[in-house]
């Protein structure tokens, strides 16, 4: 047998490193909050199964669904998607400077990139229905509000993948130009943003879609877009119209969806 | 690949006096220069030369000998951990590079890395006009489509020298490793600078085309008085391109003579 003599070598590594005594700690915690959090929520099989026949009931009742307000539906919708492109587009843009800042070792002010970090946080933190209902008290009912809300929302998640992207690009090119006594700005503006733009362009993408769901929402709150027209028909009690609706928001999502993931295929492939 | 480059682009540098008597400034000074990765074993140790304007050093030295180290603590990448580092009359010390770099000096210097030197997703050209940034600042540099056009003409006439003219407008990725090395020292070149950093130049280009590049850059620095280091594992060309050679051996720096001189019994054990 030819592999006995074979010497063997010291410093194999471990298939997998055993979990150090922390570490056990860590998984049992781990555990013990799931096991409470699924006890807080409610959670409950019997209550499930016993509400899956009102479900089927409201699905009679909205059956067929109703096209009469067709048009004034579609408007909606359209003004739904429009929200959500302006917003995305603007907050995508904005994500950019902050992204610069918040990126480790890009800056070098420590201050500035604990600020910028914090400010990004904070943007995704605060839940989009929110940031509608503070921009209808700033700027009155209407899209205009749920698009600001769509721009801040857009912020908190872009400038934060923008800014992982740009951590990790290969630095090498950058240091050869700053080797060479290349501006800061400059080297960041030519060899890092071309390089992440791959990621940064299939980010906005997903932030279109993201901002289409929660444009459908904003409306809840008379942000502008087809959430409205959803309360009202669920609060009349029309389901046939809230059918109506459903359906056209769920086509919309998914066209958007199918767009995006073209749009991807296309970026990531050329 | 014709005319220099010379009567191309104006020299920003002084050819090198002839008379023994007239002192030449060096343009780098590295005294006692140790550095260490983190926590690791010192990867240079108590490193000492200088080099002085117009002269081409070759620096050689095993794999993991601290070649590529030197350079960049020469080019303020690396921050010496003790010691010194005096470039073109500005001096590198202890932490203060990171906070205000000399960008003064900087600016009149060319390097060329060990690898990942292109941006990889924008033009050939785009990226050999990223040379001229340090001295053009500013957005009209970043592409080539908004370039001056005088510069881009410039460009295009160093990429001709290094013999990519023809490849000018394709993007960088879809080039092999060899015509990117190329590139990058087309970038290295572009803006006529006073002292070059070359890391292993010729590493990825096939005999003919590594000694055309070799050539190039010596060219360059005897038209120019342009100062020249490079590391190499090619003796032939530390023998044949640089008129004084540095070896490092494990972090400390065992040879340093000029090439006449270098004696076969110092490079005997010297990779071992
Ligand atoms: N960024 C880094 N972090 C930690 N260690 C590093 C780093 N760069 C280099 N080293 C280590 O420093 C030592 C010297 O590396 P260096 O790249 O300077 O060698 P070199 O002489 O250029 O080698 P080569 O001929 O392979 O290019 C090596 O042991 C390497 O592992
Ligand atoms: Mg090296």
């Amino acid at each position: 047998m030819a592999s006995t003599t074979e010497p063997v070598i010291a410093g194999m590594p471990r298939r997998i490193e055993r979990p150090s005594a922390l570490g056990f700690i860590g998984y049992a915690v781990a555990l013990a909050v799931l096991v409470w959090a699924f006890g807080g929520s409610g959670w409950s099989m019997t209550e499930l199964v016993r509400g899956i026949p009102s479900l089927g009931d409201f699905l009679l009742r909205a059956w067929p669904p109703r096209i009469e307000r067709l048009d004034s539906l579609f408007r909606a919708l359209v003004e739904t998607f429009q929200m959500a492109l302006v917003g995305t587009l603007v907050g995508a843009v904005l994500s950019l400077p902050l992204a610069i800042a918040a990126a480790r070792g890009l800056i070098g002010s420590r201050v500035l990139a604990a600020a910028a970090r914090g400010l990004v946080a904070f943007f995704r933190t605060v839940p989009d229905l929110i940031w509608a209902l503070l921009f209808v008290i700033a700027v009155g009912l209407g899209p205009f509000a749920g698009t600001l809300a769509i721009v801040v929302d857009t912020i908190g998640f872009c400038a934060r993948f923008f800014a992982e992207a740009l951590e990790d690009v290969d630095r090498g090119p950058m240091e050869a130009l700053s080797a060479q006594g290349v501006r800061r700005s400059d080297s960041i503006f030519c060899t890092l943003m071309p390089a992440a733009m791959p990621a940064f362009i299939t980010t906005a993408m997903f932030a279109v879609e993201k901002s289409t769901r929660s444009s459908v929402i904003l409306g809840l709150v008379g942000a502008g877009g087809i959430g409205l027209e959803l309360k009202v028909a669920m609060d009349l009690f029309d389901y046939p119209t809230a059918a109506t609706i459903l359906l056209m928001i769920f086509a919309l999502v998914v066209a958007v969806e199918q767009a995006g993931a073209w749009a991807r295929r296309r970026v990531l492939g050329g | 690949m014709s005319a220099s480059l010379a009567e191309r682009t104006e020299p920003v540098a002084i050819p090198p006096p002839v008379l023994d008597n007239v002192p030449v400034p060096d343009d780098v000074v590295v005294r006692n220069l140790s550095i260490a990765y983190g926590a690791a074993a010192p990867v240079l140790r108590g490193v000492s030369f200088a080099v002085r304007r117009g002269e081409t050093v070759a620096l050689i030295g095993a794999n993991g000998a601290g070649k590529s180290t030197l350079l960049k603590a020469c080019l303020g990448l690396v921050p010496p951990g003790a010691g010194e580092v005096q470039v073109l009359e500005q001096v590198f010390g202890g932490r203060a590079l990171r906070r205000s770099g000399p960008r003064e000096a900087l600016r009149t210097i060319g390097f060329v890395a060990q690898k990942h030197n292109l941006v990889l997703r924008l033009s050939v050209l785009s990226n050999v006009l990223h040379g001229f940034l340090a001295q053009h600042p500013g957005p009209r540099c970043w592409l080539q489509a908004t370039a001056p056009a005088a510069l881009r003409q410039r460009a295009l006439q160093v990429l001709d020298r290094v013999g990519l003219a023809h490849l000018a407008a394709r993007r960088a990725d879809t080039l092999s490793g060899g015509q990117q090395q190329r590139v990058a020292i087309a970038r290295a070149l572009v803006n006529a600078p006073r002292l070059i950093f070359a890391d292993e130049p010729a590493a990825s280009l096939d005999p003919a085309v590594g000694e055309e590049v070799m050539q190039i850059f010596t060219r360059t620095s005897r038209e120019t008085g342009t100062t020249l280091i490079f590391t190499t594992h090619h003796l032939d060309h530390a023998r044949r391109h640089a008129q004084r050679v540095l070896g490092l051996k494990a972090g400390m720096l065992v040879i340093d003579a000029p090439v006449d001189r270098l004696q076969r019994e110092e490079l005997h054990g010297f990779y071992d």
